[in-house]
C-alpha cells in the first residue's frame, strides 16, 4: 500500500530534491543539485519528523496544486505563498495534518522565490547516482512534475505538532546582504572594480533560475591581470583559460556578474573574483527577479564559523513542540541528523 | 573595505612564484580551493595538474571530497568543518613538492576510439535551425576549413582525424571534454557562435578556439559542429560497459582517436547504443610519456600539407 499525492497542477518547475544532493561527481560535469535553499528546506523536514536529508518537494514563484490521496503529516517552509488546504490559510514553518481528498494550493510566492514542502517519510524518487533529487533543467534524476503526475510517500510515524522558532524564520528581504569570500580571480579587478562588485547594488534578472541567477548592475573595471594577459586566456578582460567553477562562484560573463547555484555548469572560461559562502548560499535561493542584493566581504575563518552556525540553526533545536497539542505521538528517528 | 590581500588572510602566493614551479593556493569560499600550477596551456602543466589531482585524492585523507583537474588548475572540493583551508594547503603542498623531485613524466592514458559522421544531417540541421532563426551561419565544416585555409570540408576531416586527441579536463555538464590535438600542424583555430546556438544536438563534436569538444547530451553551445559520434561519453544505461561504474566515458589525460564513419555504419552504431550492445574500443593498458612525446614533437616535419 502505497501513500499518494496526485498533482492536479505542477506550477513552475515543481521538483524533487533531497540533501545535499548528489555529491562527489562536480568532477565530472554533475552538478550536486539539492535544494536552493537549504535552510527551508532541512527545518520543512524537521517539522514532520523526517531526517533533514529526506526527499521533499521544491516550488518555484508558482506552487502546485495538490490533492491527497492519503492521510498525510506535511511542513511548509520558504517565502510566504499563502498556501491554502481546501481554501483554509495553512500555516508556513508548522506541522500540518492533511486528511485524504484535501487539495493543497500555492498559488504565488509573496515573499521569496522558493517553497518547501516536506512530508512525514519522504517522497519516493529514483535514485541516480547516489541521489535522489531532481535535475530540473538537465539530464540524470528526475525532471519537474507534470500536471497529473502521481506522487507516492511514506508516511509512516506520526509526530508531535511543532513549529519552527520564530527566532529563526527568514524574513526575505527585498535588499539582501550576502556573505560572499574572495574567489580566484579577485585581482583580477581593479580596487574600483572590486568595490563595485561588492557594493552594487545588483538587481537580480528575470533570467535566472537552478543553473544561474544573473545580476544586472555597475560597469566593473580590471587589474592589469585581466587587461594584460596571456592572450590564450582570450580577448575579454573576464576571459580565463577554463578552470573549475566553485558552487557559490560569483562568474563574471563580460558585464554580467552570474551567481553558480546547485544545478550550475562545473567549469568555465570566465574570471570568478568572489564566491557565496555555504552558509549564505540558500539567501540566493529566494531572490526574486527585480530585488537587489549587495555583498559583504568575509574571510575564510569567519566563512567557516558561519558555516557551523548554519548547521545549528538548521537543526532540532530550532524547533519547538506547540504547548498543549498532544494529538499525534512520534515513535522514532525524530529528526535532528545531520545530512541525512 | 579591505584589499584582497588583508581578507585573504593566509592564502598569499606561497613560495617559490608559480613562475618558479610554485602553485598558488587560491580559497574559493568555503568548501573549495583553485589549485594553480601555471598561466598557459601547455600539455606539460596539464600532465602535472592531472596526477596532482590523483595524488591529492590517493593520500586519502579525511575531508577532501573530489579534485577536478583542468588545463592549468585543479579545483579540489573538500569539507572545511572536518579539514582546515590552513591544514589542505600543507597537503597540497607536499605532494606538489613530492612531485617535483621525480624525473617519471609517464601518466597511465586509456586511448579510446569514437565513430564521427563528420557533416551529418543532425548536425547540420542545429545550424540550419540558427541561420533561420537567430543570425546567418555558413555550413560549419566549411567555414572552418576556409578561415583555417584548407581545400574545404575533406581536408578538415583528414586532419581531424589524423591525430590523437588529448583529454586536458573534463566538466562543465555530464562529462564534457576539453580535447588539445597532440599533432600541433593539425591545430584549428575556430572563433565561437555570437550569440550562442540554443539546441546543439547530443553527440556533436564542436570545435572552438584551439579545442575540440563533444556535446554529451542536447543543449545551447557555441564551438562550430563539424559532426556527430553515435556513441554517447554521458550515459545512465549500465548495459554499455563504460557506464556500469559511472554515468561518463572519458577521464583527464585519455586520449581519443576519431573515425570516420559515414550514413550506414552510423545507422548501425545507433542501433546498437540502443539495443545497449555496443562495444566502445578502449585500449586501457596504455601509457603517454611526456619526454618521448616531446622528442617526437621535436622531429616532426613541419610541411602543413602531410596528409
Amino acid at each position: 500500500m502505497s501513500n499518494k499525492i496526485r498533482v492536479l497542477e505542477g506550477g513552475l518547475q515543481t521538483c524533487i530534491q533531497d540533501y545535499p544532493g548528489r555529491v562527489g561527481f562536480w568532477r565530472v560535469g554533475i552538478p550536486l543539485s539539492g535544494p536552493m535553499d537549504a535552510f527551508a528546506f532541512k527545518l520543512a523536514n524537521l517539522l514532520v519528523g523526517n531526517q533533514v536529508g529526506t526527499t521533499a518537494l521544491e516550488s518555484q514563484f508558482i506552487g502546485p496544486k495538490l490533492m491527497f490521496c492519503s492521510d498525510a503529516i506535511i511542513g511548509l517552509t520558504g517565502g510566504d505563498w499563502e498556501p491554502r488546504l481546501d481554501d483554509k490559510p495553512v500555516a508556513l514553518w508548522e506541522t500540518v495534518n492533511v486528511k485524504s481528498g484535501q487539495v493543497l494550493t500555492c498559488p504565488r510566492a509573496r515573499t521569496g522565490a522558493r517553497l518547501y514542502l516536506a512530508i512525514a517519510g519522504g517522497f519516493d524518487a529514483e535514485t541516480v547516482l547516489g541521489s535522489k533529487s531532481s535535475f530540473p533543467s538537465g539530464f540524470g534524476g528526475a525532471g519537474a512534475i507534470n500536471d497529473g503526475d502521481v506522487l507516492t510517500f511514506g508516511g509512516g510515524d506520526t509526530v508531535w505538532r511543532r513549529r519552527v522558532k520564530s527566532s529563526v524564520r527568514p524574513n526575505y528581504p527585498d535588499d539582501l546582504l550576502v556573505e560572499v569570500t574572495v574567489g580566484p580571480h579577485f585581482d583580477w579587478l581593479d580596487q574600483k572594480g572590486q568595490d563595485l562588485l561588492l557594493k552594487g547594488p545588483w538587481k537580480i534578472t528575470g533570467r535566472s533560475d537552478r543553473t544561474g541567477i544573473r545580476l544586472a548592475g555597475p560597469l566593473l573595471s580590471f587589474s592589469r591581470r585581466a587587461l594584460h594577459k596571456d592572450p590564450q586566456h582570450g580577448p575579454d578582460p573576464t576571459n580565463v583559460v577554463s578552470a573549475g567553477y566553485p558552487l557559490g562562484g560569483i562568474n563574471l560573463c563580460g558585464d554580467t556578474p552570474i551567481i553558480l547555484p546547485v544545478d550550475a555548469p562545473t567549469m568555465g572560461g570566465f574570471i570568478t573574483p568572489l564566491v557565496v559562502i555555504s552558509a549564505s548560499l540558500w539567501k540566493v535561493g529566494q531572490v526574486r527577479p527585480g530585488q537587489v542584493l549587495r555583498f559583504r566581504l568575509v574571510d575564510i575563518d569567519e566563512a567557516i564559523n558561519l558555516r557551523r552556525r548554519f548547521e545549528e540553526i538548521t537543526s532540532s533545536g530550532s524547533i519547538e513542540i506547540i504547548a498543549g497539542d498532544k494529538t499525534q505521538r512520534n515513535r522514532s528517528h525524530d529528526g535532528g541528523g545531520q545530512n541525512g | 573595505m579591505g584589499s584582497s590581500k588583508d581578507t585573504n588572510t593566509g592564502f598569499a602566493d606561497m613560495p617559490p612564484s608559480i613562475e618558479e614551479g610554485g602553485i598558488r593556493f587560491l580559497i574559493a569560499g568555503d568548501r573549495f580551493v583553485l589549485v594553480e600550477v601555471g598561466e598557459g596551456m601547455e600539455l606539460s602543466l596539464n600532465i602535472k595538474v592531472i596526477r596532482l589531482a590523483t595524488r591529492i585524492l590517493a593520500e586519502n585523507v579525511g575531508g577532501i571530497i573530489e579534485a577536478l583537474p583542468m588545463f592549468v588548475s585543479v579545483l579540489i572540493h573538500y569539507d572545511s568543518l572536518v579539514l582546515s583551508p590552513q591544514r589542505l594547503r600543507t597537503i597540497v603542498e607536499s605532494v606538489w613538492k613530492e612531485m617535483a623531485g621525480e624525473v617519471d613524466n609517464t601518466l597511465a592514458s586509456r586511448l579510446i576510439e569514437l565513430p564521427v559522421y563528420y557533416c551529418d544531417p543532425l548536425t547540420r540541421d542545429c545550424v540550419e535551425q540558427y541561420s533561420r532563426h537567430i543570425a546567418a551561419m555558413e555550413d560549419n565544416p566549411t567555414f572552418v576549413a576556409k578561415i583555417n585555409g584548407l581545400s574545404g570540408p575533406e581536408e578538415l576531416v583528414r586532419r581531424h582525424t589524423s591525430t590523437q586527441h588529448w583529454v586536458a579536463g573534463i566538466g562543465f555538464y555530464a562529462g564534457t571534454p576539453e580535447l588539445l590535438p597532440l599533432d600541433p600542424r593539425v591545430t584549428l583555430s575556430v572563433p565561437k557562435y555570437n550569440p550562442p546556438r540554443l539546441f546543439t544536438v547530443g553527440g556533436a563534436i564542436g570545435v572552438g578556439g584551439g579545442f575540440t569538444s563533444i556535446y554529451p547530451i542536447d543543449s545551447p553551445g557555441g564551438y562550430y559542429i563539424i559532426g556527430r559520434t553515435p556513441t554517447p561519453i554521458y550515459s545512465l544505461d549500465t548495459r554499455l560497459v563504460p557506464f556500469r561504474e559511472k554515468a561518463t566515458l572519458l577521464n583527464p589525460g585519455d586520449r581519443i582517436k576519431f573515425r570516420r564513419i559515414f550514413s550506414e555504419e552510423n545507422e548501425f552504431i545507433e542501433a546498437q547504443v540502443k539495443a545497449g550492445t555496443y562495444r566502445y574500443l578502449i585500449w586501457d593498458y596504455e601509457f603517454f610519456s611526456f619526454s618521448r612525446y616531446t622528442e617526437w614533437l621535436a622531429d616532426l616535419e613541419p610541411a602543413a600539407d602531410l596528409i
